[in-house]
């Protein structure tokens, strides 16, 4: 799998893979990162994600493979003499310690001067909002503010490139929301390179101007992230960033008979076909209203269940057969007309299919 | 809910902690007293006279105070060699040793079962003129003659009291290092700091009441033992523990013994109380 191309990369990977015993955690990964940007790292628990945060932080070594960070091999620099820093998922503050202290604990190891120490600490502790609690002990904050320490902690280094291992995900929605706003300023402000690892598919989206995909310790897909989310490349990918419909099928000579009845020109090679639908590329189309405009294609069916969201609802669409499809996105103005056992017909732009045939 | 519940955990506390209360108040605390009003009577032909004399607090300063401080030094001595063979122990236990930490430390426990007797006898056995340590000198070339300053002096009671004591020493440590999590230690590596300073700043900070627990645990045991200086002690190994079990026993001279008792307890306590200053005071930032 490819990474971004970058012409002013921070990191670059090059075959790194990690194996623990006879299990690859991470395998063979090749990926660049461009300076200054802020890049999620997406996938289930288990995929790998947090391993290679750790190989970039230096706290796990690779089994094969290189990292080079700004031109340089760190492959197996140790943790301390790398540019970079990490927050944890639990934090890992210093117990013993004050705020004050656990933000000035890199820095003193440094041998910076007292002064310096002190404004870099105060400047950090504004940027994460928490001027004034520099005397506090760390058990005595809440769970946001200990992360906030955290980050911080790891700010005040100005590490090339800041490591987040799912820093969030210990902490409630809302606290959790208003995290996210501020790491964006965040980043923003300090204009740093920010890696973040989550197994959550709204908090990359909500933070990272990069996606990457991961799934059994490969890359499944990266880029932008509603290009990830638009033109999935496989059914992994689709379905892990969003909800995905599939529509299974075959093509002949550029014809394409999918299984629920429907042909349409598609050009490619010959062979069984899966192709993704988003749940809301799909529209349905009430009381006779014409849909058979060009280039979309149209189905009919019989709706199941209507599951009404709030602003939106969601409906369940029997296509005959044993096929169906959901259908999400419906405008709270048609929920009246869309009574359940009515039958409808539904359409969707040819474009909106995306091809993970594997 | 906490709060609520509040008043109800706290007669429920006081109920489960009578049983040990009681114990202690019947079989230490009234004791204590009656020895301490002992403490200040006399002895006239062989019998107890109630008084309000300071004379045995007197004899107890000009006929045992070398003995007290040397008990004092070599309780410090056995019980900070204990602190440090104790840390390593336990620091290899909860960081090198993996999966099998508590395993060591349940090894560290068993040698308990070995009793304290065996150990004293163990050490005679080791340390006397015919004894393993000697016939091993010997064959090596290392001593001609089998030496006899092995035993009986200061080095063989510390010794043998390091070797009891140890495991009291690690556990306390061991309980501590355990709550200082993997993530501080690698958050530690990732803010530049290298193994040394990570000890140093990070992990021997937060086991200080560990550290302390075990140098009191050790430092008391030792401080009052009788046994051991009795048996592999001689000239230079005397402690006062042995005039205190003299005093009651041989000499029936009870008023003494008490003196000695409380001053012994005094003095343990101030050292404590400095030591405990060292230990566990927050370091000025």
């Amino acid at each position: 799998m490819r990474g971004f191309e970058s012409e002013d990369p921070i990191l670059r990977l090059a075959g790194l893979g990690k194996r623990f015993g006879h299990a690859d955690v991470v395998k063979d990964i090749e990926l660049t990162i461009p300076r200054g940007s802020f890049t999620a790292i997406l996938g289930p628990s288990g995929c790998g994600k947090s391993t290679l945060l750790r190989m970039i932080g230096g706290l796990t070594l690779p089994t094969s493979g290189r990292i080079e960070i700004d031109g340089e091999d760190v492959t197996y620099t140790p943790p301390q003499k790398r540019p970079t820093n990490t927050v944890f998922q639990s934090h890992g503050l210093f117990a013993h310690m004050s705020v004050h202290e656990n933000v000035a604990f890199g820095l003193s190891l440094a041998g910076r001067p007292r002064e310096e120490i002190s404004d870099r600490v105060a400047d950090a502790l504004k940027l994460v909002r928490l001027s004034g609690f520099e005397g506090r002990t760390v058990d005595r904050l809440s769970g946001g503010q200990q992360q906030r320490v955290a980050l911080a902690r790891a700010l005040v280094m100005r590490p090339k490139i800041l490591l987040l291992d799912e820093p969030l995900s210990a902490l409630d929605l809302k606290l959790r929301q208003a995290m996210q706003e501020e790491l964006r300023a965040i980043h923003l402000d300090t204009g740093g390179t920010f890696i973040f690892v989550t197994h959550d598919q709204a908090e990359a989206f909500a933070l990272g101007d990069r996606l990457i995909v991961m799934n059994q310790g490969r890359i499944e897909q990266a880029g932008p992230p509603g290009e990830v989310y638009a033109r999935p490349r496989s059914r992994f990918a689709a379905e892990f960033v969003g909800d995905a419909n599939f529509l299974t099928g075959k093509r002949n000579n550029g014809r394409v008979a999918l299984d629920i009845g429907v042909q349409f020109d598609l050009p490619g090679p010959d062979g069984m076909l899966n192709l993704m639908l988003r749940p809301e590329a799909a529209r349905l189309h009430t009381a006779g209203a014409d849909s058979r405009e060009d280039g979309r294609i149209s189905v009919e069916g019989v709706i199941k269940e209507v599951v009404d969201l709030g602003p939106f609802a969601q409906c369940r669409f029997d296509l005959g057969g044993g096929h169906h499809i959901e259908i999400s996105g419906i405008p709270r103005t048609m929920i009246g007309e869309i009574a359940v056992g009515s039958r409808v017909s539904a359409s969707w732009p040819k474009s909106a299919l995306v091809d993970v045939t594997p | 809910m906490s709060d609520a519940s509040a008043p109800q955990r706290s007669t429920g506390g006081a109920l489960l902690a009578a049983p040990a209360f009681a114990i202690l108040a019947v079989l230490f605390i009234v004791p204590m007293i009656l020895l301490f009003v002992v403490s200040f009577w006399r002895v006239r032909n062989f019998a107890l006279t109630p008084d309000m004399s300071l004379d045995a607090y007197t004899r107890v300063f000009v006929t045992y105070g070398d003995v007290l401080v040397s008990t004092m030094a070599n309780g410090s001595v056995t019980a900070l060699i204990c602190v440090g063979l104790g840390f390593l122990f336990a620091y290899a236990a909860r960081f090198r040793a993996g999966r099998w930490g508590d395993a060591l430390i349940l090894v560290a426990i068993i040698t308990l079962f070995g009793g304290y007797l065996v150990k004293i006898y163990a050490w005679k056995a080791i340390l006397s003129t015919d004894g393993f340590l000697n016939a091993i000198l010997v064959a090596t070339g290392v001593s001609a003659e089998p030496l006899d300053t092995l035993l009986y002096n200061r080095g063989a009671v510390i010794v043998a009291l390091v070797h009891f004591l140890l495991p009291f020493a690690i556990l306390p440590i061991y309980g501590q290092l355990r709550s200082v999590n993997d993530i501080q230690i690698e958050a530690a590596h990732d803010l530049g700091a290298s193994g040394r300073q990570t000890l140093i700043r990070v992990i021997i900070p937060q086991c200080r009441i560990g550290l302390f627990a075990a140098f009191a645990i050790s430092f008391l045991y030792a401080a009052g033992d009788y046994i051991t200086p009795r048996f592999l002690g001689g000239g230079s190994g005397t402690m006062i523990g042995q005039f205190i079990a003299q005093e009651f026993s041989t000499r029936f001279n009870w008023p003494a013994g008490a003196a000695m008792s409380f001053v012994l307890m005094a003095a343990s306590l101030l050292v404590l109380g400095l030591v405990g200053i060292l230990f566990v005071r927050r370091k000025p930032s």
